[in-house]
């Protein structure tokens, strides 16, 4: 099989952390580590955590770091395989016949219509036959159907597709893969088996100030300190949304375009709607941290 | 390495952790990659193959320490690779007076110096938590003395006293932030604490017997009646992802679950581009009912935890239905729908509800008779057959007359009739438990002593 040869993409987790590094992804040990292993033993990674930890975000960084393509499916109630596996084009079918109709007996017709000229590709079968390094992106897996999640079974352990008029496409090579899900229902075990499972959860303190120092230009190491310090005890609020990655971004970059250099009770007032979305949230956190 | 992971993978299995022969052999397979020397490597490693739900992860966590600890790690190491581990710090600063002792730890974590700190920590372990070697107790005892002689709260003041002064201005903010992160630090002395005594007993008793002790329970299966503080807020933490995917799978099987009769015009429209074939079809969206939900539950001592948790619940899942009502009671009953309606945040309401409701008439005690004579004296002609009642309690009547017929009045009403009991059913009908008196008009009793109980019984429900 050609991966043999191709060998791997990684040398060691700490390589792959630096390679997402110097695409501006600051991984923790736990992702870099995962990312290389899902190289190393060929499976694709289920990322799973709260709203806006960057679970997207690695799947780009990572096509962005190896000089990949990236195919990316989104899932959505709804999609079938004709979404994301392959699709006959029935009306160029249609036509053809309409056109051919006196030409070719029924056999030949049969044979012309089921073959790859009709074929339309979607994101799945477009990974598997892909000659150029890519990796793959299957968003939000969580809202289809548990009886769609089978169609995906077959790629992510075999790396193939039957297709029954054409047979099996087997891969060319074999992608990185990554699944995300925001866990608004249970996925099916067989699913789970064939992944490696990694938590992206909200960073720790010394994670964060390294994503704000690096994203918002400047920033002061003070004010980064005092800003992930108080968004980290916003999120141990009980709040309907906590905030995300993004938003501290968003905010620091705020408090940076306001020339200010510290967080104090009026300003950290004044543009809490940058961090919180629900009104309630709001009050529960002026209620909650800043009044005094 | 490899038997380590199965034993592993044993122990995990015996915690209740679903783990299958293909995730065990994945994970040996990870670990021959690994770089054995570096332990996050092998935690993630070991954590991304063997757990695939979150909800797993702190009792891997507490696994993995046992199994892993860096003690009986690096011993393993050392046996594989010839490779010296770190230089033992233990017992170097055993001599010193507890009050230093605490000095040196502030002033270490002040600099960051991790190294000290553990080191610190061990001898603190040493001199504090009198170990007895053999002894068949957990480690929190241990835990306890060892951060009660090390004075937490003087820790805490040290540190708060020696960064204050490193601010420049007293800000209000500035100083809540400040506890927060001494909060954090804190919290980071005491797993110190609780690793250097888990490698410890680990060390004397062997991973195996350590792990057994280990009590691992999911948050779905933690019984309300005996949870204590803590638990209830694992409980509550968990309410939150459980609700949603819960709503997700009802909204799901509420849009798939029968397809309304085919929409002819739709499908005859979309047809023309296919000259004329109906290549698609298109149907109506089917007609949904929702039903009305009155809910009853006792909030007296015993089961206001299950009240709470399964009014959350309830609430969280109001879109479901076309109407929710709440009634609650002790002695006496009183309607609680409006501080719900009032209120956008479920907890604040909860405590609304226990401090205004009117729910005592004589003296506390369960009187689950009284209640329904005043039930359906007030609210009776308001069942109709578009209500579902839900009576939430232990039926524990402290041996008061149980008055059944008027339970048999509501249920001829209603929609239908359930009662969720949450003491295990075995307790039924024994003391002053009178269930079986009310549970002949019910449609059903269900036992509901864990979220996972409560879960099934809401998605029955739909």
């Amino acid at each position: 099989m050609s991966e043999q040869t191709q060998g791997f993409r990684f040398a060691s987790s700490f390589q792959a952390g630096e390679l997402l590094s110097s695409v501006g992804y600051l991984p923790s040990v736990e992702i870099s580590s995962i990312l290389f292993l899902a190289d190393r033993l060929k499976k694709p990674i289920l990322v799973e955590g709260p709203a806006g930890t960057g679970k997207t975000e690695l799947a780009k960084s990572t096509a962005k770091a190896l000089g990949a393509r990236l195919i990316r499916l989104q899932c959505h109630e709804g999609i079938d395989e004709s979404k994301a596996l392959y699709e006959w084009n029935y009306k160029k079918q249609l036509l053809h016949i309409q056109a051919d109709r006196r030409s070719e007996s029924w056999k030949e017709v049969e044979a012309n219509i089921f073959s790859e000229e009709f074929l339309l590709e979607r994101p799945l079968l477009q990974a598997i036959r892909a000659k150029d390094p890519v990796v793959l992106l299957i968003d939000e897996v969580d809202r289809v159907e548990i009886e769609t999640e089978a169609l995906l079974l077959e790629v992510l352990s075999d790396y193939q597709i039957s297709i029954p008029e054409l047979g099996t496409v087997v891969a060319n090579q074999i992608p990185l893969v990554f699944l995300t899900s925001n866990n608004t229902r249970e996925l099916s075990e067989a699913l789970k088996r064939r992944c490696l499972f990694l938590f992206l959860d909200y960073p720790d303190k010394e994670r964060e100030m390294e994503i704000v120092l690096s994203k918002v230009p400047g920033v002061s190491k003070m004010l980064a300190d005092s800003i992930v310090s108080f968004v980290g005890s916003l999120r141990e609020l009980d709040l309907k949304k906590r905030p995300s990655i993004s938003e501290t971004l968003d905010w620091a970059l705020t408090l940076v375009n306001l020339g200010l250099d510290e967080v104090d009770e009026s300003v950290a007032k004044n543009t809490l709607n940058v961090l919180l979305k629900y009104r309630s949230d709001i009050v529960k956190a002026s209620k909650g941290i800043l009044s005094s | 390495m490899i038997e380590r992971v199965i034993e592993f993978s044993d122990a995990l299995r015996r915690a209740k952790v679903p783990v299958s022969l293909l995730e065990s052999i994945d994970a040996s397979r990870a670990l021959a990659t690994a770089d054995v020397l570096d332990r996050r490597e092998v935690k993630a490693f070991l954590s991304s193959t063997l757990i695939k739900d979150h909800g797993y992860q702190k009792v891997f966590d507490r696994l993995f320490d046992i199994y892993f600890s860096p003690s009986t790690y690096e011993h393993r190491v050392d046996e594989s690779s010839m490779l010296a581990a770190e230089p033992e710090l233990d017992g170097v600063f055993e001599d010193v007076a507890d009050a230093e002792l605490r000095d040196l730890m502030v002033d270490s974590i002040l600099r960051g110096d991790e190294a000290e700190l553990k080191s610190l920590v061990a001898s603190a372990v040493t001199k504090f938590a009198g170990i007895e070697p053999g002894r068949p107790v957990g480690g929190v005892y241990y835990a306890f003395k060892t951060l009660r002689r090390l004075d937490i709260d003087a820790l805490r003041n040290s540190i708060f006293d020696a960064r204050i002064a490193q601010m420049d201005g007293e800000d209000s903010l500035g100083v809540k932030l400040l506890n927060h992160d001494i909060d954090r630090i804190l919290e980071r002395v005491r797993k110190l604490v609780d690793d250097d005594i888990r490698r410890r007993i680990v060390s004397d008793r062997g991973a195996e017997a350590v792990a057994r002790s280990l009590r691992a329970t999911l948050p779905e299966d933690i019984d309300f009646m005996h949870a204590n503080e803590e638990d209830l807020q694992e409980i509550s933490r968990a309410l939150a992802p459980l609700v949603r995917k819960l709503a997700s799978r009802i909204g799901h099987r509420r849009r798939k679950g029968h397809r309304g009769s085919l929409d002819f015009r739709k499908t005859f429209r979309r047809s023309i581009a296919n000259g004329g074939i109906p290549a698609e079809l298109f149907f109506h969206k089917p007609f949904q009912t929702k039903p009305e939900i009155i809910v009853v539950a006792d909030i007296s001592g015993s089961v206001a935890s299950f009240a709470r948790f399964t009014l959350s619940m309830v609430y969280a899942m109001s879109e479901q239905f076309s109407k929710v009502r709440s009634f609650v009671f002790i002695d006496e009953i009183d309607e609680v729908t409006g501080i719900f309606e009032a209120s956008d945040d479920l907890a604040e309401a909860l405590k609304k509800v226990s401090a205004r409701a009117k729910v005592v008439w004589m003296d506390g005690h369960s009187d689950y008779g009284r209640v329904m004579e005043s039930f359906v004296e007030r609210w009776g002609d308001e069942i109709t057959h578009k209500s579902t009642v839900i009576f939430l309690g232990d039926a524990r009547n402290n041996y008061h007359p149980s008055k059944a017929h008027l339970l048999a009045l509501v249920r001829t009403n209603a929609r239908a009739l359930y009662w969720l009991n949450p003491e295990p059913s075995a307790y039924w009908d024994t003391g002053d438990s009178i269930m079986s008196h009310y549970s002949v008009y019910c449609d059903s009793v269900d036992e509901c002593r864990n979220l996972r109980q409560l879960q099934s019984f809401v998605e029955r429900l739909i």
